[in-house]
């Protein structure tokens, strides 16, 4: 059962992440701030992280085992996914309204590129198992998008608008699951609880750019 | 002329030799292939519900648990597999697959990767899904009669749960433990501990519970193989000998081959249910159509 609702669960956020891209292109394409842009690569690169975990999950239900090399890879790419977006999305905070933003656009598609070719055995052979290594990349994450929370914050300080302060809750909420992702057993009460988190974190995200860019 | 004679020694022995040595061969095989064994060997093999690791030459092989889990697993999909088959309704039909989609999705990624190590990955997949509780650390040990029959009951359970029928095999196991646990309280009241071996039931007490509660229930509802009833029934009403020890690959084949009866059988009643219920109401409508004209 957990791994449906898992699956529902990353179902949904991947969608979110689709509309939000859309609605950040949309806002761009208006002419507002060009930083827009990076932001919208760096959700649909989430995007596409998140499907190929949804299509490699659902093939399980046709009594087909992923290999070992995938398997292991998967932890990997998805920790790599969520670092990758983290820090597109502070790039476009940081170099917000400015030409530069615009420069990490590239760099995060040939990055998802290549963190797609990892799912070949040769490649990535190499890698060590995800569990303690996997966790540097977690907690490099975790600072970046605690670092873009506090910029929404300190953002939201300077000028009172509502959409920053609640792009700095969305991102503090992020922050909080992928904390309580590590430490949590599959399958508890309070798993179920940090896949709420992480969905009303998204789901905050959209609202916000789609109201904003409506 | 020695070329003609070489020649026809050569064409003797291509068209004579050979095919009496295949003739012979053929006829060897056809006679082992009467032996019930080869057949219900055949016949598991046919529906696809062998593990890798079962060969005809090694059957008095002790199973190991992983063994024991995939071949259970793959008769309970099998029995699904059949229930779908066996239902009428194209709407029900489509449910159920979904249903079965959905049932083995995993996405427990240590677990998945721990399995993809054995070559029967399918098989230990499905097993997470029926047996639910499986260990991947513990699948290297040897099973015990009551052992397979546990995992059995679970995989049988979680069946009888889909059907929605309330009472499962694990709870009336449950009852029966509940029951033993009675008989021994009235045995310790009655008599004392000295005239034990002469009360009838006192092997209820000194024997292991959980066996026995296997022993019964498996007689209740036919699902231990009449080699072993036979075979403990001829000396003593007792499980233990045939529950607690050690099964071979054959043994496991002969419980699996009961289990696949008993889906056969349940899969059965539930599908026909609807259709049965349908017949009644018919039948009651008409009665009661009947009744009421003969009153009017």
């Amino acid at each position: 059962m957990n791994s449906i609702i898992k699956l529902a669960f990353e179902i949904l956020i991947a969608l979110l992440l689709l509309g939000t891209s859309i609605f950040m292109f949309i806002h761009y394409r208006r002419g507002e701030d060009v930083s827009s842009l990076t932001f919208a690569t760096a959700s649909l690169a989430l995007f596409a992280v998140l499907v190929v975990e949804i299509s490699i999950v659902s093939i399980t239900g046709a009594l087909f085992v992923p290999s070992q090399h995938t398997l292991r890879y998967l932890s990997w790419y998805i920790a790599f996914g969520y670092l990758l977006y983290a820090v597109g999305v502070f790039w476009s905070i940081f170099f917000s309204n400015k030409r530069l933003s615009v420069y990490m656009i590239p760099v995060i598609v040939f990055i998802s590129v290549l963190l797609g070719f990892g799912f070949i055995n040769e490649f990535t052979s190499w890698l060590p198992k995800f569990g303690e290594s996997g966790l540097y990349v977690l907690i490099l994450t975790w600072v970046v998008l605690l670092t873009v929370s506090i910029s929404y914050f300190l953002h939201w300080v300077n000028n009172k608008h509502p959409f920053r302060i609640y792009m700095s809750i969305a991102f503090l909420l992020l922050t909080v699951s992928l904390i309580l992702h590590t430490v949590l057993p599959v399958s508890s009460f309070f798993w179920y609880v940090n896949h709420i988190i992480r969905l009303a974190g998204f789901s905050i995200i959209f609202f916000q750019i789609q109201t904003g860019s409506a | 002329m020695r070329l003609l004679t070489s020649l026809l020694c050569t064409s003797l022995i291509i068209f004579f030799f050979i095919p009496v040595q295949a003739v012979q061969n053929y006829s060897i095989r056809d006679t082992n292939k009467s032996s019930e064994v080869e057949i219900l060997f055949e016949e598991f093999d046919r529906l696809n519900l062998l593990p890798q690791s079962f060969d005809i030459d090694k059957l008095n092989d002790e199973i190991l648990l992983i063994d024991c889990i995939c071949l259970i697993s793959r008769v309970s999909d099998w029995g699904e597999k059949l229930w779908i088959q066996r239902t009428s309704s194209s709407i029900n039909r489509f449910f159920f697959k979904v249903r079965r989609y959905f049932g083995y999705l995993n996405s427990d990624t240590d677990y998945l990767l721990d399995a993809s190590e054995y070559p029967d990955a399918n098989s230990l997949l499905m097993a997470k899904r029926w047996i639910n509780e499986v260990r991947l650390t513990e699948i290297d040990m040897t099973v015990k009669g009551w052992q397979m029959m546990e995992l059995e009951y679970k995989a049988l359970s979680h069946m009888l749960c889909m059907a929605r029928i309330p009472r499962t095999l694990n709870q009336e196991i449950a009852l029966l433990l509940t029951e033993i646990d009675e008989v021994r309280t009235n045995i310790l009241l009655l008599y004392s501990r000295n005239d034990f071996d002469k009360v009838a039931g006192s092997d209820l007490y000194s024997g292991d519970r959980l066996m026995w509660a296997y022993y019964l229930s498996g007689l209740q509802h036919e699902l231990l193989p009449s080699k072993f009833i036979e075979s403990s029934f001829s000396q003593r009403p007792s499980p233990k000998n045939i529950l607690n020890k050690r099964l071979t690959k054959l043994d496991a084949l002969l419980i699996a081959d009961r289990m696949i009866d008993y889906i056969d059988r349940f899969t059965g009643d539930v599908t026909g249910y609807d259709k049965k219920l349908s017949e009644l109401k018919t039948i009651v409508t008409s009665r009661s159509r009947l009744i009421t004209g003969v009153i009017n």
